[in-house]
């Protein structure tokens, strides 16, 4: 009997503790997030080769200008390469000096305006050759959106400085 | 590890923690000791190829009044060749220093770019002329902004180069540790400020400092989103400078539309070549950036190949330009009673003529590597209390690459250079 009552007792106290244990435990939920469909690349953009001065005045001229470079404008630009140690600095008088041309095919700021997804795939495309990927075109297009004081040209300055422009 | 071991280590480790609050950006350990003579340098390569002959020995006359001491007129069967020049100077420059009279471009073939390099780097060189091939060794522009101390930017370090060719690239070297991070900026401002240049890098987009901050943003994000497998390379100048830079280049356009640069050394007109324009945007430097270190060039007496009495007339020019130099730097705050003045050919020319006659008669000269091609002058100016005043030494004394050496001397980063280095000495039989 006295067993009997100890038993009781025991598995009375077991039965609390493991009430008290459980109580202790968090509940556990699982949230399921909803994964948006976006082209995610693996890594960042890779072009192992720097161009040549020959190289980067002939496509920069393209780009802007749509259409070749003429040979006495490629030897004025070369000259002035030449001429001044700082080629960055050339670089980007030459930018400066293409962007400030009237013939130059430079979009409208409400061409942007209207379509800033569309403008931005056609600049990466143009000056980079490639797509960008979807991080980069949210912040391009956000970037339009936000600062209405962009307009093309900054845009296409931006692009025509970086590093990326300089390889491929 | 062993008692010992770990006390080595330990007491390595403190040392280490305790002195790199104290290396400097150049890699030593401490600041240089040598003393700075003055604030400033200015080397003058009156190059092209001139023979003492017609220079230092006067054979034809003093062609260079403002910068040597001597009379005697121009030989007569060339007087008509020669252009009127503003009058001399009372005082030539070996009044206000020490001129080495026979001094030699010992080593090496008598060629421009031979000559040029040597005279930059302080070091002979034997490779032939390679264009665009930067130099072997370090230039004294990389050795000035490396072991200065304290270091500064490359707008203090400067290389005016009258032509293109193979001289834009002596800026800096390709020597391991040196490089474009402590090159000089160069202008061959005769190929730079003209209506083909400024078609092309002239009449530039303006953008607003916000407009220049927002794509400078952009440009950011693009380049954090770029990897490249070529290693960034050194930048010349820092952004900043850059700016001041591009600045400085819209300068040179505005003030040559503004017909500024019409008659820059006042010559008067129909006198102006090259040279004396080479001169003029050396001028523009100093005005502009007061560097410590300018190394500019002439060669418009190279003419010499087919024409001497020319040449002679060029070397008169080139005498002309050097004073309007000096002048200009002693009207210069900040570089005035300041600033040594060094003025030296890079080479010779022959002591034979070659086969051609101009039309006063005279045999033109090469230079091909004989006694006459090495021998040249070499004139120091500068303060009295630093440079030997109107000294003259005609005994044979001093090689084009001590010339680097001098410089390093001057400015007080010579004991900063590692050993061995350099191969030439400091001219110190010029100063006190």
């Amino acid at each position: 009997m006295y067993i009997h009552k100890l038993n009781i007792v025991i598995i009375t106290l077991v039965i609390i503790l493991g009430m008290l244990v459980s109580a202790c435990k968090k509940k556990e939920t699982t949230y399921y997030y909803e994964v948006p469909d976006a082209a995610v690349t693996g890594s960042s953009v890779i072009k192992p080769n720097q161009k040549s001065t020959l190289e980067y005045v002939s496509i920069l001229y393209a780009d802007l200008m749509g259409q070749s470079i003429p040979q006495p404008e490629l030897t004025r630009m070369v000259t002035a390469y030449e001429a001044f140690g700082d080629d960055r600095i050339i670089e980007d008088l030459i930018i400066r000096n293409l962007l400030n041309r009237q013939d130059a095919d430079i979009p409208t700021t409400p061409e942007m305006r209207a379509n800033p997804t569309q403008f931005v795939d056609a600049m990466y495309q143009r000056f980079l050759v490639r797509k960008p990927n979807d991080y980069e075109r949210m912040y391009w297009v956000q970037q339009i959106q936000q600062d209405t004081s962009l307009h093309p040209d900054i845009l296409y300055y931006a692009v025509l400085t970086s590093a990326e422009y300089r390889h491929y | 590890m062993k008692r010992r071991q770990f006390i080595r280590t330990a007491g390595a480790t403190v040392a280490g923690i305790a002195a790199a609050p104290y290396i400097l950006p150049s890699g030593s350990l401490f600041a240089a000791t040598g003393n700075r003579r003055v604030g400033h340098v200015v080397f003058c390569m009156f190059a092209g190829g001139v023979r003492n002959i017609e220079t230092v020995h006067m054979n034809d006359g003093n062609l260079l009044p403002n910068l040597i001491t001597g009379a005697g007129g121009i030989s007569p069967d060339i007087l008509g060749g020669m252009t009127a020049l503003p009058a001399a100077a009372a005082q030539s420059l070996q009044t206000f220093g020490t001129v080495f009279k026979e001094f030699r471009y010992a080593q090496g073939p008598t060629g421009h770019f031979n000559g040029h390099t040597t005279a930059i780097t302080g070091q002979y060189t034997q490779v032939d002329l390679n264009l665009r091939e930067r130099p072997e060794k370090p230039t004294v522009f990389e050795l000035y902004r490396k072991h200065n101390n304290p270091a500064t930017s490359a707008l203090n370090a400067w290389w005016v180069s009258n032509g293109l060719g193979p001289y834009p690239s002596l800026n800096y070297s390709n020597y391991p540790g040196y490089g474009i991070g402590f090159g000089a900026n160069m202008i061959a401002a005769n190929s730079l400020v003209n209506a083909d240049a400024y078609s092309v890098i002239g009449n530039t987009k303006n953008f607003t400092d916000p407009q220049l901050a927002k794509a400078a943003a952009l440009r950011d994000f693009l380049d954090q989103q770029f990897k490249t497998l070529t290693p960034d390379s050194a930048r010349l100048n820092t952004a900043s400078d850059e700016t001041r830079l591009k600045l400085f280049i819209n300068s040179l356009y505005t003030k040559a539309f503004s017909g500024q640069f019409n008659d820059p050394l006042q010559t008067g007109p129909g006198v102006m070549n090259g040279d004396l324009y080479n001169i003029a945007f050396a001028e523009e430097v100093i005005t502009e950036f007061k560097p410590e270190l300018l190394v500019v060039n002439l060669q418009g007496v190279d003419v010499c190949h087919s024409n001497f009495t020319e040449y002679c007339d060029n070397i008169r020019k080139s005498d002309y330009a050097v004073r309007h130099l000096w002048d200009k730097i002693q009207a210069t705050p900040g570089m005035a009673n300041d600033t040594v003045l060094i003025v030296a050919p890079e080479h010779g020319r022959n002591y034979d003529p070659n086969t051609l006659i101009d039309s006063y008669g005279r045999r033109a000269f090469d230079h091909t590597g004989d006694a006459s091609s090495r021998e040249i002058f070499c004139l120091i100016a500068g303060p009295s209390s630093v440079v030997k005043q109107n000294q003259l030494i005609s005994t044979n004394m001093g090689e084009s690459i001590d010339i680097v050496p001098t410089i390093a001397w001057l400015l007080g980063f010579d004991s900063a250079i590692p050993s061995g280095l350099l191969p030439g000495s400091p001219l110190t039989a010029a100063f006190n």
